[in-house]
């Protein structure tokens, strides 16, 4: 076969560059230590390689929101373990107090403790996180979820938000609970009450109610599920003239349970077991309410409580009766408050476990993506570095041959 | 003796001629289309002598070049196939290598800006977690902006190199025309030799040529050669050739197209379509197999990403209170709409044409162009084509009344104005420009909107389990957002009348809840399960009759309804036929129980309820009353509704009382009427006042509601309307309710006023990573980027492997023709030595016959 001497030099410069290319490619992918450098070199395995590595991305995220969820769950265990504490000492100021042999004096300086321990849970619940929101005042993190309303007690201005974080793909987990389950919603014995005013008062400043307790729980749970409004009337009313109101019951109201009462300010106002006070300089028409509730919120009960010590029970006929009676319901109400807090701990706790094993799965998830994104993607070094050994032992016999075989010339020999 | 001498100088001659032409084929070893060339030597004509003929040496018949036509053609045609897919290799790398990149891939991008929302869901009201999705969203857009301009650098580079190949290729043309006229001339002059070198110097043309464009040769019997390139386009005719060029292309204006012109720059034809192989063929391929599609893959994305992510955000609440905001630019913008619509060139009314494209919906969209044309005279009829695989998607006709909107595969096609003609046609390009259209439009972290707007709470007082979701949003644009700024209208309590009925009331006034309009009351509610408390159906309207009151009738049994004719249609939202009903219709004092059972039966489809309700006020001390022949004392209103509730008789015709203020209520939850005989003093009764002894029949009032595409109208005569109002049902929110919830239990929903650190709305966004918002379902934006990843690999893969195909294949060709064509040296040398040696011997030939001559000279002196 006649071969040109242009193809002589072509098919030995193509050999080398040939095998230029193949140590060159060889020794990227050693470099970069995969296997699939562009889509074109496996578009399946870059297709597999991009979802496993978004599962591995997601999966360390998840994990990155487990931490951050742990904190916050360890931040609200541990304000719910200081205030189970106060719920205790509460518990014994209680007991304590429940003696005949406990005289009013004493009974007072514990009212003093009950009120410091009530202002030091209303830290505990009214505490931010490390990004400045509350931690329990549900979606509304940056309102302070108790304040202390005029006129006595605390009311709850937080939500009923759960906020939840994604912990795996197909699970979410709580991050908080609410103030209003751990701490308002707490069922209280026999029933109680709640008092407001109406927003259209017209008094300025606004009268205020007091939260009131209730004194006489049997005549208290004969009229129990009922709501009275309390309306002042005009003060020619009465002789003589003066500021005084009527209280109707409010699926009721064309037979008083009392009319035309005359007002004074900061007197007891006492009726079917409940009594409670009223403040300022209410004008006719202003409303208050108050309103049957089977739940209490934790500090109202402190509140009550120490009302019920300054109330001098000594004093009056039946007084030490009622306060005894007043303190065991009242012993009642921590211990369902204190159930709470425990049950509510006890489902941080699930969490806890939940989010670690999760947590676990989710790493397992990793590693076994990684696996799978290493078998598909990354080189197998021992074959490459032997494919490359091979490759530069070709090159460097074709530039060998290349060169021999150039030099052939019968011209040499002229 | 003069013939020795002769022979001798005719094989100098010959065997000289021969060393020149060894030295032309030295001299061209390395010219590549050379073709070896040899002498063709012959005896010259014998000499008769004597009855012999003697030789009378050697002359030369021609020179001819090694050729063969078979080897040629084949390197041509291997040369075609190997361009074009080495260019198309070439082209289509850049893009394999810019898709999965993980600094220009968008993968990457995608997944950090989720996991930035992941980090903010923990703290949703952290300023740094929430400039943290900020950032990432301009990394996003960011990435899509690069790779859009990367593609379009690359279309540019496209267009550069057609035009050059386009310039190249006249230039050949133009060559190989004048070689022609060279050839035809020499051949015509003397037949019997061949113009070697310019038949090699053709061939060569020809063979650029084929690295350019795909040829078809032809050879005429002058020797010339005529050539056309792509579906048999003459390029070169004999003596004549025409120009190549490119333009702004038809169909979009970025794309070049391949044109023949003439030196005039007239433009005579475009020829893209018809182009293959070759370099033009790979870019033309490439263009329309990878970079066209990498554009409209990468919009659609884009455009998904920024639609979802939008009505997703537009649902959330953000640090103000307010709704309803963007996250990304809105992709249904006029100018953006517009841009997608080209129109042809020779269209009629181009300028008077208002068309636009708009998203609807991200599932349904596809990556591909598609074509409107309109033909057909007064009427005309539009067709709608997607390009992809020419299907026809929609048909239609437009007379001359616009806005027109054409609705298919996820766009809208707005028709704003005309007038067309037929023949009209419309190139519309929906994701072509998305990724470069893509922006982000919140600038403040505190604007993004993680929380939800609404929020339901159960009353604290509350003595049943009932639960109630915190609700969420179907449609944030309803009017119980937009009314008021920040607000809901109105804020809704629910209220349970019983265990299994609850109202939904309207709380703006929280001390006196009133009916909603359209009023909800005494919904069923099943125990124990999840309750959806609003309808989802955004089409569901509701008509209500007459209040009960005005059914009031003193002294009778009957409510005194006047009989009314009902007549209802429906019409089909999909196909617009309307059905009609027969008529209903109702008698004198029928109840509106009995007319609601009436319309539930002559109108499938129209769900009727009936509801009555009477309010008895100004009751006196010790009130007793008759009640549907039934007498009920009571001391106060508590012990009358008490007596009401136990009454087995009124109990078993359903007949309940509830205690309203001053007021006692009176419900008949199936509709019967109530008829009251009221004793002992006078009585208010729906508000009228009357005087002991009074018969007092109260009849009930009618709630319908009505699915999308329901209309009823009645003749006005009983206790419908003429022409009754139809009032939405749907409220764009929904809550669920479950558990057992007691007598008297509310649930309140409001608007999310100071929900802050609510991460609901941000869930919501965060999940769109992992749904199948795209290609029906199928693919999550990771997913539909992935297959572009994946195709544009698949097609550099099979590219690169063609390629190389088609380079072992053109250099065996090329190894062939040069085998048979091309020069080698050591034969020339070999040659060299060889006629060197003849040449020598034909020197001593002449040199013998010179000494011959010498001696018979001096013989003869």
């Amino acid at each position: 076969m006649r071969i040109s001497s242009s193809q002589i030099f072509k098919v030995g410069l193509d050999g080398v560059i040939k095998n230029h290319a193949a140590v060159a490619k060889s020794q990227e992918q050693i470099a970069a230590g995969t296997r699939v450098l562009v889509p074109s070199d496996d578009p399946v395995a870059m297709v597999t390689i991009q979802r496993l590595e978004l599962n591995i991305s997601a999966s360390e995220q998840y994990n990155q929101n487990i931490a951050l969820a742990e904190n916050k769950l360890a931040l609200e265990e541990s304000l719910l373990q200081a205030s189970e504490n106060i719920i205790q000492r509460m518990k014994e100021i209680v007991i304590q107090t429940n003696n005949a042999t406990i005289n009013q004096t004493d009974r007072e300086i514990f009212a003093v403790e009950i009120r410091e321990r009530a202002q030091e849970l209303l830290n505990t619940v009214n505490t931010r996180d490390s990004t400045g929101e509350y931690v329990f005042s549900g979606f509304s993190g940056q309102v302070q979820p108790f304040i202390e309303r005029p006129g006595g007690g605390f009311s709850y201005q937080g939500d009923d938000g759960q906020r939840d974080v994604q912990i795996s793909a197909n699970s979410f987990m709580a991050v908080n609970d609410s103030g209003k389950s751990v701490f308002v919603d707490i069922p209280v014995e026999g029933g109680t009450f709640v008092t407001s005013a109406a927003s259209n008062n017209t008094a300025i400043p606004p009268a205020q109610i007091t939260i009131g307790t209730v004194v006489d729980p049997d005549a208290f749970a004969v009229v129990y599920g009922e709501d009275y409004q309390i309306t002042f009337n005009a003060e020619t009313d009465i002789v003589p003239n003066g500021p005084n109101y009527t209280v109707r019951r409010m699926s009721d109201n064309f037979r008083p349970v009392a009319a035309n009462e005359a007002y004074i300010p900061g007197s007891n106002i006492e009726f079917n077991g409940i009594r409670f006070q009223i403040h300022g300089n209410p004008q006719p028409n202003d409303d208050f309410f108050i309103k049957s509730s089977r739940t209490q919120d934790l500090l109202t009960t402190f509140e009550r409580i120490a009302l019920a010590l300054e109330d001098d029970g000594n004093s009056t006929a039946g007084g030490y009766q009622r306060l005894t009676q007043i303190l065991g319901d009242s012993l009642n109400n921590l211990n369902n408050a204190e159930v709470r807090n425990l049950t509510v701990r006890a489902q941080l706790g699930a969490r806890l476990n939940v989010a670690e094993s999760s947590e676990v799965l989710n790493e397992e998830l990793v590693f076994q993506s990684k696996k799978v994104l290493s078998e598909i993607r990354d080189l197998d070094y021992a074959e490459a570095v032997s494919n490359l050994t091979f490759q530069i032992f070709v090159l460097e016999a074709t530039q060998a041959s290349f060169a021999r075989v150039s030099s052939l010339s019968i011209f040499n020999f002229i | 003796m003069t013939s020795g001498l002769n022979i001798g100088i005719s094989g100098l001659q010959a065997q000289q001629a021969a060393l020149a032409t060894t030295a032309h084929n030295i001299a061209n070893a390395n010219n590549s289309g050379y073709s070896k060339q040899v002498v063709e030597m012959g005896t010259n004509p014998p000499q008769l002598g004597g009855g012999t003929y003697f030789g009378t040496g050697v002359s030369i018949l021609s020179v001819n070049r090694s050729y063969d036509p078979f080897l040629t053609n084949r390197v041509r045609f291997d040369t075609v196939s190997f361009n074009e897919f080495n260019q198309f290799h070439a082209s289509a790398s850049s893009v394999d290598n810019l898709l999965a990149d993980p600094s220009t891939g968008v993968t990457p991008a995608l997944k950090e800006f989720f996991d930035a929302l992941q980090m903010a869901s923990t703290d949703s009201s952290s300023t740094p977690l929430r400039q943290v999705v900020l950032s990432e969203g301009d990394v996003l857009v960011n990435r899509f902006g690069v790779l859009y301009t990367q593609l379009d650098q690359l279309n540019e580079l496209a267009n550069q190199q057609l035009q050059t190949l386009a310039s190249e290729i006249s230039v050949l043309a133009e060559g190989i025309a004048n070689l022609n006229i060279q050839i035809s001339t020499s051949q015509g002059s003397t037949a019997a030799s061949t113009p070697n070198d310019l038949l090699d110097q053709r061939d060569e043309a020809i063979r650029r040529l084929a690295e350019l464009v795909g040829v078809q040769v032809l050879e005429q019997n002058d020797g010339a050669i005529n050539i056309s390139i792509g579906n048999g386009q003459p390029l070169v005719v004999g003596s004549q050739f025409r120009l190549v060029a490119t333009q702004p292309g038809q169909n979009d204006a970025s794309v070049d197209d391949v044109v023949f012109s003439n030196r005039a720059g007239t433009i005579n034809s475009v020829i893209t379509d018809q182009l293959t192989g070759g370099k033009i063929g790979g870019i033309i391929g490439f263009r329309e197999e990878v970079l066209s599609p990498a554009f409209r893959e990468l919009g659609r994305v884009a455009i998904a990403v920024a639609i979802s992510v939008n009505d997703q955000h537009e649902e959330g609440m953000d640090l103000e209170g307010d709704i309803n905001q963007r996250f990304f630019n809105d992709m249904n913008a006029t100018a953006l709409a517009v841009r997608r619509v080209v129109a042809d060139g020779n269209n009629n009314n181009t300028s008077s044409t208002n068309i636009n494209v708009t998203i609807r919906d991200v599932d349904e969209l596809t990556s591909s162009d598609y074509a409107l044309s309109f033909s057909g005279s007064n009427t005309l009829t539009y067709s709608l084509v997607r390009l992809s695989d020419n299907e026809i998607v929609t048909t239609g006709t437009v007379t001359n009344i616009y806005p027109v909107n054409i609705w298919a595969d996820g766009l809208s096609v707005n028709i704003g104005s005309g007038p067309f003609a037929s023949g009209d046609r419309f190139i519309l390009q929906p994701t072509r420009f998305g990724a470069s259209d893509f922006s982000m439009e919140l600038q403040s972290t505190e604007n993004l909107a993680f929380a939800v707007p609404v929020l339901a709470t159960a009353d604290s007082e509350n003595s049943g389990t009932g639960i109630i979701t915190p609700g969420r949003i179907l449609d944030i644009d309803n009017d119980s957002f937009s009314t008021t700024a920040n607000a809901m209208t109105p804020p809704i309590l629910i209220r349970f009348s019983s265990t299994t009925r609850y109202d939904v009331l309207d709380n703006t006034d929280p001390s006196n809840p009133v009916q909603l309009a359209p009023p909800m009351r005494n919904q069923l509610y099943i125990p124990g399960f999840p309750n959806d408390i609003f309808t989802a159906d955004n089409r569901e309207t509701s008509i209500t009759s007459t209040d009960a009151s005005v059914g009031l009738s003193l002294g009778s049994a009957n409510n005194a309804y006047a009989a009314t004719v009902l007549s209802a249609s429906y019409r089909d939202p999909a196909t617009n036929t309307i059905t009609n009903f027969p008529n209903v219709t109702t008698s004198l004092n029928d109840s509106a129980a009995s007319i609601a059972s009436q319309i539930n039966t002559g109108f499938t489809g129209i769900s009727a309820s009936a509801f009555t309700e009477v309010t008895v006020s100004n009751l006196g001390v010790g009130t007793t009353f008759t009640i549907n022949g039934e007498t009920v004392t009571g001391l106060d209103f508590n012990e009358l509704a008490d007596n009401i509730n136990t009454n087995t008789t009124l109990a078993a015709q359903g007949v309940t009382a509830y205690l309203s203020g001053n007021n006692l209520l009176l419900r008949d939850a199936q509709g019967e009427d109530v008829t009251l005989v009221t004793a002992g003093g006078n009585l208010d009764v729906g508000g009228t006042t009357f005087a002991a002894g009074s018969t007092v029949t109260t009849g009930g009032s009618v709630q319908i509601v009505m699915g999308e595409g329901w209309r009823l109208s009645t003749d006005g005569a009983g206790i419908f309307a003429s022409v009754p109002v139809e009032r939405s049902m749907f409220r764009g929110y929904q809550v669920t309710l479950s558990g057992k919830p007691e007598v008297g239990d509310t649930f309140e929903i409001d608007y999310n006023s100071q929900g802050f650190s609510d991460n609901r709305n941000l869930l919501g966004l965060v999940g769109l990573e992992a749904l199948k918002l795209m290609e029906n379902g199928t693919a999550t934006y990771a997913e539909s980027y992935g297959g572009l990843v994946e195709s544009v690999g698949a097609l550099t893969n099979e590219a690169s492997i063609r390629r190389e195909t088609q380079e072992s294949l053109l250099k065996q060709s090329v190894a062939d023709r040069d085998n048979a064509s091309a020069v080698n040296l050591d034969e020339e040398a070999a040659r060299l030595i060889e006629f060197e040696v003849a040449y020598n011997a034909s020197a001593q030939v002449v040199s013998i016959a010179r000494s011959l001559f010498d001696t018979l000279i001096s013989a003869i002196s």
